[in-house]
This record gives C-alpha cells, structure tokens and sequence, in this order.
C-alpha cells in the first residue's frame, strides 16, 4: 500500500454506485466530457482520445477500468501522472474532503479493482476508493 | 561573484555563440583533413586563422589559460604555415591533438555563460601542445617540393622565429623593446615587397634592430611570400607604439598583428579551481543557428503581407463585405502562411554531415583503444534534415557505431585469420523516402547468434514467454532489452547493456521503428526509420469507417477509384494491377472494421517498396500539424496499425496520421508470417 496522507485532499467522484477518489494535487482540471475521437482497435476502457491544451491525452472510463458496464461518463477529470496528462471519465464530482487517516483495512484483493490501483479505501457510505493514478497508468502501460 | 567583469557579461553570449561557431568550421575542416589522412595547406590555414581568433577573442574576455593555449597552438600552425611538409607523417599525433585541443575549447565555451563559470585548468593540454612544439621544431625539415608554391624557406624561417621570439623573462636590459609583428596589405596591394621595402625605411629610424621574413625583400619572389603570409617583422625599439602607429598608418596595410601575446605568467595566481569537473559541463552547449540575410528579409517581406491581409480581413468583415470576397482575402492569407511555414521550416533544416565529426572521432578512438582497423564509410550525408530529429538521432547513431566497432569489428589478427581483409568495414547510410529517414549501421564483423542471444536473456530473466516460441527475429531484437549485453568484460565504451536500450527508447519517441540482422560471422545492420518532419505535413486526406487518416503527399503517387483499380486475387492476398503488381492494404480490416462500402485505392511509395491502401473516400487535402499518439498506447500500436500520430482537423475532432513506412512495415511482417508458417 502506498503511502496515505493524513490531511491530503481527494476529490470524490461517483461511477455508477462506486464512490472513487483522486488525488487532488494532481488534478488538472474537472471539465464535461471532451469530446472523443476513437482509435482503431481501442482497448474497452479507453473511451478515446482528445485535444487538450495543445497535446493528445487518453479518455479513460474509470467505470470500465474498475469492471463496471453501468457507467454514464458525463465528466472528465484531468489529472497529471508522472510527465503525462490523462483524462479519467466518470459519472459525477461530488466533493472535496480531507483525508481523515480512517481506513478499510488493507486487504490485497480490494487493493486492486479490477485494472484500477488503490493506494487506500476510506470509510464512508459508500467507502471511497482512492487510486494511485500513477500506479494504474504503469499498470497499463505494462498489460498493453 | 561572476568570473567576469560587469562589462564583459554582454559580450559574454556573443563571444560563446563566435566561439562555437569557429568550433563548426573548426570540426568540419578536422573532419575533411581525417578522411584525407593528411593536412592540406588550406586546412593547416584554415586552422590556423581559427585558432588566431579565437586565441583574440579568449584573450579579450580575460580568459588566460585558454587563450595561453591557443597562442601556442597559434605557434605550432605557424610552424605548419611556414612549412606544410612538417605534417607529412605525423598526421596522427597532430589529429590526437587538435582534437583535445577542440574539447577543451568547446568545454569552456559550453560553461562560459553559467554564473559560477570559472576556466579549468589547461596545464594537461599546454604541455601537450608545448611538447609537439618541441617535436616540430626539431624534427628537420624535409626539403620544400617543386609543386609548393612561394614556400618561404623552412630553416631561415624557424631560426628567425625562434630567435626573435623573446620569453617575458629574456627581455634585453635597456635595450628596448622586443616585438614580433605580422603586416597584411590589401587585396588590390601589389608589388607587396616594395610596400614592404617602403615600410622599412619609415620605421628603421626607431628600431635598435630589424629583420623580415622574407628577408630578400628586393627579390620578386618575396611579393608572393608576402602576400600568402604576410609581412613578419622582427625588432626591437624604445617605442613601440609610434613604430605600431606609422605602420598602420601607411597606405596598403590592412592589418597589423602583435605575434608576441603575453602568455600566461609561471607565477600567475591560478584561479581557483572550477567547482565543477569538466566531465560535469552540459551535455550540450547553447546551440545557435546561422540565418542569412536573404532569409531574414524574405521573413520580413511574408511577415508584412501576412500583417495586410489580417488587415483587409478585418476591413472585410465589418464593411460587410461578402463571402466570396472575404474567401478570396483567406485564400492568399493561406497562401501566405504556406510560404511562411515552409520558409520557417527550412530555418530548422541541417545537412547529415554536420553530426558526422564525433562519428568520426569516436570510431577513430576506439581503433586506437582497442588496436583495431576500421574503415568507416558515410553515405547520404547530404541529406537535410530537421535540425531538432536529428540532434535527437546522435544518441543512438554514436551508440550503434560504438557497438559496430566495439563488438562487431574483429581484431586484425583475427580477420585475417577467418580469411577477412584485416580492415573491418563500418557504414552508416542516411536517405529518406516517403515521409520516413532512415538511418542504417552496418558491419562486416563478428554478428550475433540468435541463439546465443536467446540464452543470455533467459539467464537474466528477460523472457516474457518460453524460449522455444521466440522466432528468429524476435531472438535478435532482445538486444534491446534494458539490461542485456553479451559482453562478459564491460569497457568503457559498451558492456553495461543500456546502449541498445537507448536507441530503442530514442527512436520509439520519435515515432519511428528500429530493427537488427545479423548471422554469425557475417555482420550485423541496425535499421533506424522515424518520420522524416516533427512539424506540419502536407496530407490527403480519407475516411476508414468511422476514423479520418491523414497521410503525406510526399509518400502518394496516385488514387484510384473502385472503377480504375484492376484488382485480382492470389493466395489470399488481394493484388492491384498499377505498372507492376502491387499488394493491396486494407486498412478496414486492419482497424477491424467491416468492409468498406465505397473503396478507394491509394498507391503509396516507402523507401524500398510500394503498396496500395485500400481506404474510403477521399475527401480532400490537409495541412497536419502532427502531434504524438499518448505514451499510454504504447510503441506496438503505432507499428502495428501505421499510426504515427494525430492531428486536429476540425474544432473537435482528431484525424490520425498514417505512416506509409510502418504500413508497409506491417504487410511485409505479415508476409514473412505467412511464409515462416508455411515453414513450419
């Protein structure tokens, strides 16, 4: 697990009845969905790819990264990971809120959902899953 | 505090962008005067004026030790100058030098604009410099050749150097002053030994002593000297400075040059040691470009009519003027832009041979280090290409060369032994075609063994599947797998298995695709192609189902419609009839799409074969601004699909830009999968 930070700000998103969080350092930008080109042969969890500020980002749907199939994608999240720009897709913004260092316990089966990475679960109803946007994106890096 | 003085930090930048610059010229002459194995007179001037000015120029910003030892460098090629017969037989320690030499200069001049720049030390390097200084001086001569035009004789020339060159510390005791003066006259002079006569009688008055070189004055043969050389004047007087005014003075004199520069004192405090090794110095040094003034103007002139036509659009627009004239303003203001970006474009464009002196360089020192014979051969280094691509290629073509020599190239005992001519030879070819440069290294050494390479990576662990399903080639691209080498001893120049790593990496961000052959004991050719533009290419441009492509005109060489195209069937494999019979892509299938209900047929050219795209209609043409494809996808999708990158074509939408080289790239792989197969 990597390291949580008590105090850090995380954006909570909700993809069907999932609640997800990023890292709100590395937030970009929370915009409606761009629009999408596709590419042939895309992988299901690449909505496609646009125009942003100049360079070609991938559109990822965190629904179909997690396994989902009831997503609605209506917004973009823009976020930085490591020297690159991704957009994750998902169904709505809800709120900002500070890590208060209450955890799920780990497990390593609920670390991973489906090819997302997790860097911790918060408690809440519904638990939010942080993501480790960095991680995911080696992580699909490596399987591709 | 900055090393220099407030008034010298502006000329600080010019004084480093002349300074490369002379390190160009400085490079390229070294270059020709390697590949010749031998030092021309032009080459030995050219140097010569090179390291005069830069000697001045070092000078004038105060720095000591690079311009101490450039003064003798200075020395040496007067040496050279005066007989350039001294160089016969003696190339290899004079290139050894002026190839240290150019490193130091280009270290320095690499640092000088950091704020904590302080010079190095060049004692390593002076002492060198002194020491071939001794070598030349004694070495005899060899006797001057019929064919050397006016060469000012050799032994009277040296004595009457070294004799007039007075050391700081062997000033006569109040006998005036020593000083040791080169007079150039004007082009249009003539009869320079009587300009020269002339000169002497108006300065004989205040000098204790004096002699020329030439010394025969009243001989003809000495304007010719005088006019390839110069005036040398050697003497000594209590004034020097009304001597130096009545020479400049005279009519015809061009130029006055104080030969006799301070060198640096022994007992000189040093600067204080540079905090920074010189092995710390950038990578790279500020780089500058040269533009002509012809360009310049020619930006001028395009930028002033682009500002006229923005101008009577405006006016168009709010006079209400109508569409078809607003369109004609927007056609010329495209117009305009094309020109603008095509001029812009040839700004950024170098020819190959400029990245070849370390190509050079590097194969030369690793013979030396390892006692081995290598002829290297360039082709295609005429070819222009972007100034950035190919700054971006020097990494991995120096580590393919390095590989070449290092591992391919056998020692000579071992050539002969195997029954190869004892000089291995090393090629680097350079040509583009059809939107794509490639770059080709080849060797006629040792090769790799497929199977061997297959072991060593399966002893470090870098098999991803089991051993039996690697095939030939893909056996041999394991090379560049991070971390893999062959090598059992690592040298200083490969063995640590990061160089093929490299140039993988380097090529793959560019875009473009790299591959090996090779077979034991024959060789090996590491093929680099990217694509040939990082800016805007003109495009046709078509759908393919649901996906606009792009593709550059330069790799087109027609269309044809369903009703043209003579199709037929073989194998499998769908064939259209153009004036030989050339295999049809089809890029619906490719893309997984279903078939396409209005086929259009694009003859494309790569850089050893044709081919036809099957496609949809095609729509049109298009400027594309290219832009990579995110790194998320990954390598093997671009090759795998022909997609090089994207580009925006509407206000929200994405065209991809095909590249024909990668497309033929992928059928011709396809083949060889069918034929490997039918193998089996």
């Amino acid at each position: 697990m990597s390291k949580a930070a008590v105090g850090e700000l995380i954006l909570e998103l909700r993809e069907g009845a999932a609640s997800y969080g990023l890292p709100a350092e590395q937030i970009a930008e929370i915009l409606p969905l761009p629009a999408l080109t596709r590419l042939p042969r895309q992988s299901p969890y690449l909505l496609g790819i646009t125009a942003y500020k100049g360079s070609i980002i991938p559109v990822l749907s965190l629904g179909a990264l997690s396994g989902a199939d009831n997503a609605q994608d209506a917004i973009g999240v823009i976020c930085r990971c490591q020297e690159s720009l991704v957009c994750f897709a998902a169904d709505s913004a809800e709120q900002i809120l500070t890590d208060s260092g209450d955890y799920v316990a780990y497990d390593a089966s609920i670390m991973e959902q489906g090819r997302l990475k997790l860097s911790r679960v918060m408690r809440g109803d519904p638990a939010i899953f942080v993501l480790d946007p960095d991680a995911t994106l080696d992580a699909l890096l490596m399987s591709d | 505090m900055g090393f220099f003085s407030a008034d010298m930090e502006s000329m600080v930048e010019i004084y480093q962008r002349e300074t490369m610059e002379l390190l160009e010229s400085f490079d390229n002459c070294l270059l020709q005067a390697v590949r010749r194995s031998r030092l021309t007179e032009e080459d030995i001037n050219a140097i010569f004026r090179i390291v005069h000015t830069i000697k001045s120029a070092s000078a004038m910003m105060g720095m000591a030790e690079l311009s101490g030892c450039t003064h003798r460098m200075e020395d040496l090629f007067l040496l050279f100058r005066d007989v350039p017969a001294r160089t016969q037989g003696n190339e290899g320690r004079i290139f050894d030098l002026l190839y240290a030499y150019g490193d130091y200069v280009k270290r320095e001049s690499a640092r000088v604009t950091q704020p904590s720049f302080q010079p190095s030390a060049a004692d390593a390097l002076l002492a060198q410099i002194v020491q071939e200084l001794s070598f030349f001086r004694e070495t005899a001569a060899p006797p001057a050749s019929d064919h050397a035009p006016v060469a000012v004789p050799a032994a009277a020339n040296a004595a009457a150097l070294s004799a007039a060159r007075l050391p700081n510390d062997e000033q006569p005791d109040g006998a005036g002053v020593g000083a040791i003066w080169r007079v150039t006259f004007t082009a249009d002079c003539q009869m320079e030994n009587v300009r020269a006569f002339m000169l002497l009688k108006q300065i004989r008055p205040l000098c204790q002593s004096i002699s020329t070189i030439p010394s025969a004055l009243e001989q003809e043969v000495a304007a010719a000297q005088i006019r390839q050389h110069g005036l040398l004047l050697t003497l000594v007087c209590d004034h020097t400075d009304e001597v130096a005014r009545r020479l400049t003075a005279s009519p015809y004199v061009l130029r006055l040059e104080n030969l006799d520069c301070a060198a640096p004192e022994p007992d000189a405090p040093k600067p204080d040691a540079p905090a920074e090794a010189a092995e710390n110095a950038p990578d790279k040094a500020a780089k500058f470009g040269m533009i002509s003034w012809d360009q310049i103007v020619h930006l001028q002139s395009i930028t002033g009519d682009l500002v006229t036509t923005g101008a009577l659009l405006y006016e168009a627009l709010h006079a209400g003027q109508d569409a078809h004239e607003i369109e004609n303003i927007l056609q010329t203001n495209q117009r305009r832009l094309r020109i603008l970006r095509d001029l812009v474009k040839s700004l950024s464009m170098m020819p190959v041979a400029d990245i070849m002196p370390q190509f050079y360089r590097t194969v030369r020192d690793i013979c030396r280090q390892e006692n081995k014979q290598v002829d290297f051969r360039v082709s295609g280094e005429d070819l222009q290409v972007d100034r950035n691509l190919l700054d971006l290629m020097t990494t991995p073509l120096l580590h393919l060369l390095r590989n070449a020599v290092d591992h391919g190239a056998e020692p000579p005992e071992a050539r002969a032994a195997l029954g190869k001519p004892p000089v291995a030879t090393v090629t680097l070819h350079a040509e583009a075609a059809g939107g794509t440069l490639r770059f080709r290294v080849t060797d006629d050494g040792a090769g790799m063994d497929p199977d061997a390479i297959l072991r060593r990576a399966d002893e470090k662990g870098l098999l991803t599947k089991p051993a039996e399903l690697y095939n030939r080639k893909e056996r041999l691209n394991l090379i560049f797998l991070p971390g893999f080498s062959t090598n059992v001893i690592v040298n200083q120049y490969s063995g640590r298995g990061v160089g093929m790593d490299v140039v993988l990496q380097v090529v793959e961000q560019l875009g473009g695709d790299v591959s090996v052959e090779s077979a034991p004991g024959k060789g090996t050719a590491v093929t680099m192609d990217v694509p040939v533009s990082m800016t805007s290419t003109e495009c046709i441009r078509f759908t393919v189902g649901p996906h606009i492509c792009l593709l550059p005109i330069r790799c087109v060489e027609r269309v044809y419609s369903a009703a043209q195209a003579r199709l037929q069937t073989a194998q499998g494999q769908l064939w259209l009839q153009s004036d030989t019979l050339l295999p049809v892509i089809d890029l619906p299938k490719l893309f997984g799409l279903s078939a396409e209900p209005s086929p259009r047929f694009v003859q494309i050219r790569g850089l050893s074969r044709s081919a036809v795209l099957l496609t949809g209609p095609v729509t049109g043409g298009q400027i594309a601004e290219e832009k990579p494809l995110p790194s998320l996808l990954g390598h093997d999708y671009r090759t795998q699909y022909g997609i090089s990158g994207c580009s925006v074509v509407g206000a929200d939408t994405l065209a991809l830009v095909l590249n024909a080289e990668c497309l033929l790239k992928v059928f011709r792989e396809k083949e060889d999968g069918h034929v490997e197969s039918s193998r089996r």
